[in-house]
């Protein structure tokens, strides 16, 4: 597809979206956070008691908590005239057909029903506060991998969810915006994976955030049960406004003995949307998680993906990709807490701030006294392009254990004018060379995502890229 | 030749000979001049300078090693033992000068809790090599403070070497304010026993031009503790700058616990910055080697540890000091890797 080509049909697809945009909800809370907002989430979703208790506890945290004292300004963020609670005119269905055509319109867009038919075992699409298309292909049904909304796990299976949700994994209180997600969460993504079955074939959620003022506040719990592996890929988005949204989720995911979790997440927020996000995962015994992690939209990013190494010989591998345009602040990096022995955690994380856009990896390695021999390995490069663009790094390592092993290493830096003078000199134009170096530098984080979405992000990453030079 | 000089000294209960506040006159007075507080205020060029420190700065009291414009000292200024559990010292050097000056300190100040200030301007052109090694008593607390500001094509090179001690509080900031201006901070630390060292260094770069580089390798033994942060900062649009940092630990004990925050803070494209850390023990097979050789487990460990001061003791331009500085650690090491 040639360059005009591709504006030609990213302008068909804006008017797309900006039609579906325009979408009248079935439910739109008043602005602001209530406890009669609260109560009338868990009812309108027919709760049990203990998710409105959990509900209530998060709302009284949340109003004694106060805002972080660190990281990015969030003063343009303004919480009273959010709607925390916005319902699309749609049920959840297991058949596109089902969806309204507005709402499918926008995912076909998206590209979230090609991709199913080639590349998923299941889908979840959600459009505001509410999931609107859910659905596991068979084959792995059959085999007892459970793959529901949210909302339907916690009525479907609390003995699979009461345990886990918002407990030890995130607690509800760990911070302000945990709390809030704890109070007024709604939709995202829940799956179990039973003792070793493989899912080969990854699943996919969607989240759009489609009203102005809004905020999405989707919960994923993962859990994957002895010897069992599963890849499961995030997607987000929503259209530009000129006032802010919020966007704060959880994910939580529990990996079993030996058993193995991919999460990939895209988060491509328009730029009007804060994004505080927070994932963490608990190993145990011989388990990995992997990490990969794409911030290219939202003003604000402060998303800090956690592993907490639990058992023997856990493992995780983090990558992450932020990238920083104007106006623009991702504040970005990975956690991992090792309190096993010989466990090992590495993380990779590439950034590019351009245009007065700044990118910051804040991280952490802690080695408990019980993790003999743990290791870990941490790499961050940031590539700032424009004199006006920034870049920080503020990693901690962090032990408690004389028989740890943990490096760290970073490079901050531009492109070097003797890269592109090369590839010019080859026969490049300076716009085309410096893409390709871009694209060679996130190629480490690139080459980890399936076929697809690798070419997703880099066409992201390009026209994000686009007018850089000259 | 060295020359070995004694801080002057304001207190009043000063009497002995050897306390290195007490007047003696260097031998290279013309290009050095020290001076006492009350002289210094009263020296035009140095009240000027002592001006422009930051208001939370302000000096009350302290020794000053003056270095006019133009002055080139020959050999370098060795300061003598200290007996002060607080002292404050004001470096100045004027345009086109340089200095050399040693302060290899054996504290005997006891378990005495000690406070020292250290503030170093580099003016113009000037070079100012520093080193310091604090050899201090188990248990013995220690906070330093050390405020640096580099002019145009002015140099520093700042060494800081901590051997034990109990709770250790040293902060460092280091200003580089004139276009290419140099800097370069090492930092040596080895904690024993229950030592507790918190070391923060940050660098910030406000004109064009500027370069630094920060190098600290860190022993631990027994149950020793250090924490360390490092910060480059370079502000919005000061283009055409270097920034390094590359900070090792090695844990000698199984007890020995660390933590590092090497932190890069950039505000324009035109740099570049890199920022290494370590925290790990001995390499199994160099130890299997040294073993194989005859050495037993215990100096095995003690060489390495040598080994792995070596780079950074011989950045130490003195080879005097050097071998003073490796001796002390050895000495220090002797009873600690077991």
């Amino acid at each position: 597809m040639t360059d005009g080509q591709i504006k030609k049909e990213d302008s068909r697809l804006n008017q797309e979206l900006a039609r579906a945009s325009r979408l009248p909800a079935r439910f739109q809370s008043t602005p602001g956070l209530t406890r009669e907002l609260v109560i009338e989430i868990s009812r309108q979703k027919e709760e049990p008691e203990w998710m409105l208790k959990k509900r209530l506890r998060g709302l009284k945290l949340w109003e004694d908590k106060s805002m972080p004292t660190w990281g990015p300004s969030l003063d343009g963020l303004e919480l009273n005239k959010l709607s925390y609670f916005v319902r699309p005119d749609a049920e959840e269905s297991r058949s596109w057909e089902d969806v309204p055509m507005e709402i499918r319109r926008t995912f076909d867009q998206l590209g979230l029903p090609q991709a199913e038919q080639k590349a998923l075992s299941g889908v979840g699409a959600q459009f505001d506060s509410d999931v609107v298309y859910h659905n596991l292909k068979e084959e792995w049904e059959r085999l007892g991998v459970i793959f529901e909304s949210m909302d339907v796990a916690v009525r479907k299976y609390p003995e699979l969810v009461q345990g886990k949700f918002m407990n030890h994994c995130v607690p509800i209180g760990e911070h302000k915006f945990t709390a809030l997600h704890a109070a007024v969460w709604s939709g995202g993504t829940f799956i179990y994976v039973p003792p070793g079955v493989e899912v080969t074939v990854p699943m996919q959620a969607y989240f759009r955030m489609n009203s102005e003022r809004g905020g999405q506040f989707e919960h994923t719990l993962i859990i994957a049960d002895e010897g069992s592996t599963v890849e499961y890929i995030e997607g987000c988005s929503a259209p530009n406004y000129s006032t802010s949204s919020l966007h704060a989720g959880c994910v939580e995911i529990f990996i079993g003995r030996n058993a193995t979790v991919h999460y990939s997440s895209i988060e491509n927020w328009s730029k009007n949307v804060y994004n505080l996000n927070t994932k963490r995962a608990v190993v145990e015994e011989g388990g990995t998680i992997e990490w990969l992690s794409g911030n290219l939209g939202s003003c604000i990013t402060m998303l800090y993906p956690c592993s907490v190494l639990a058992g023997r010989g856990a493992r995780s591998d983090a990558l992450g990709i932020a990238m920083a345009g104007t106006g623009q602040h991702q504040d970005t990096g990975f956690k991992a807490i090792h309190l096993a022995p010989d466990t090992t955690s590495t993380i990779r994380t590439r950034s590019i701030s351009k245009d007065e856009g700044r990118a910051s990896y804040r991280g952490l390695v802690q080695i408990g006294p019980e993790a003999t021999a743990a290791r870990s390995s941490v790499n961050c490069d940031a590539l700032i392009i424009g004199s006006g663009s920034g870049s920080d790094t503020w990693p901690t390592m962090r032990t408690a254990r004389g028989d740890s092993e943990l490096t760290h290493e970073a490079r901050v830096g531009r492109i070097g004018t003797e890269e592109v003078f090369y590839l010019m000199s080859r026969g490049l134009t300076a716009d085309e060379a410096v893409k390709i170096i871009i694209g060679g530098f996130i190629d480490p984080v690139v080459r980890r995502l399936p076929l697809e979405y690798a070419v997703e992000l880099n066409r992201l990453v390009e026209l994000e890229m686009e007018s850089t030079v000259g | 030749m060295k020359t070995v000089i004694n801080k002057k000294c304001s207190t009043v209960d000063c009497s002995t000979n050897n306390c290195r506040m007490c007047k003696i006159k260097p031998s290279n007075e013309k290009e050095v001049q020290i001076l006492s507080w009350s002289e210094a205020v009263q020296h035009q060029t140095i009240k000027a300078v002592l001006a422009k420190l930051p208001s939370n700065l302000t000096l009350t009291d302290g020794t000053v090693v003056f270095v006019p414009a133009g002055q080139q000292t020959k050999d370098p200024i060795q300061l003598a033992a200290c007996n002060s559990s607080n002292e404050t010292l004001v470096v100045v050097t004027e345009a086109n000068s340089n200095l050399t000056l040693l302060d290899t300190a054996r504290c005997g100040c006891g378990d005495k809790k000690q406070e020292t200030k250290l503030f170093i301007l580099v003016g113009q052109n000037a070079t100012v090599r520093l080193a310091e090694l604090r050899c201090l008593s188990e248990g013995q607390r220690f906070n330093g403070k050390i405020w640096a500001s580099v002019a145009k094509n002015g140099q520093l090179k700042l060494f800081s070497g901590l051997l034990g001690g109990g709770r250790l509080d040293c902060q460092t900031e280091i200003l580089l304010e004139g276009q290419n201006a140099v800097v370069e901070r090492y930092g040596l630390v080895l904690g024993t026993e229950n030592g507790r060292h918190k070391i923060s260094d940050t660098i910030r770069h406000f004109a064009v031009g500027t370069s630094s580089y920060i190098m600290t390798r860190g022993v631990l033994t027994d149950t020793a503790f250090a924490d360390w942060k490092l910060l480059t900062n370079i502000g919005s649009r000061i283009n055409n700058c270097n920034g390094r940092q590359d900070s090792q630990i090695l844990l000698l004990s199984p007890t020995a616990q660390a933590e590092i925050t090497p932190s890069l803070e950039i505000g324009t494209d035109d740099v570049i910055c890199s920022h290494s850390a370590s925290i790990g023990q001995p390499d199994i097979q160099s130890l299997f080697y040294l073993r194989s050789r005859g050495l037993s487990m215990k100096q095995a460990r003690q060489l390495i540890a040598l080994g792995f001061f070596r780079p950074l003791a011989n950045q130490v331009w003195d080879d005097e000091t050097q071998e003073t500085v490796l001796s002390m650690i050895e000495s220090r090491l002797e009873c600690r890797t077991d």
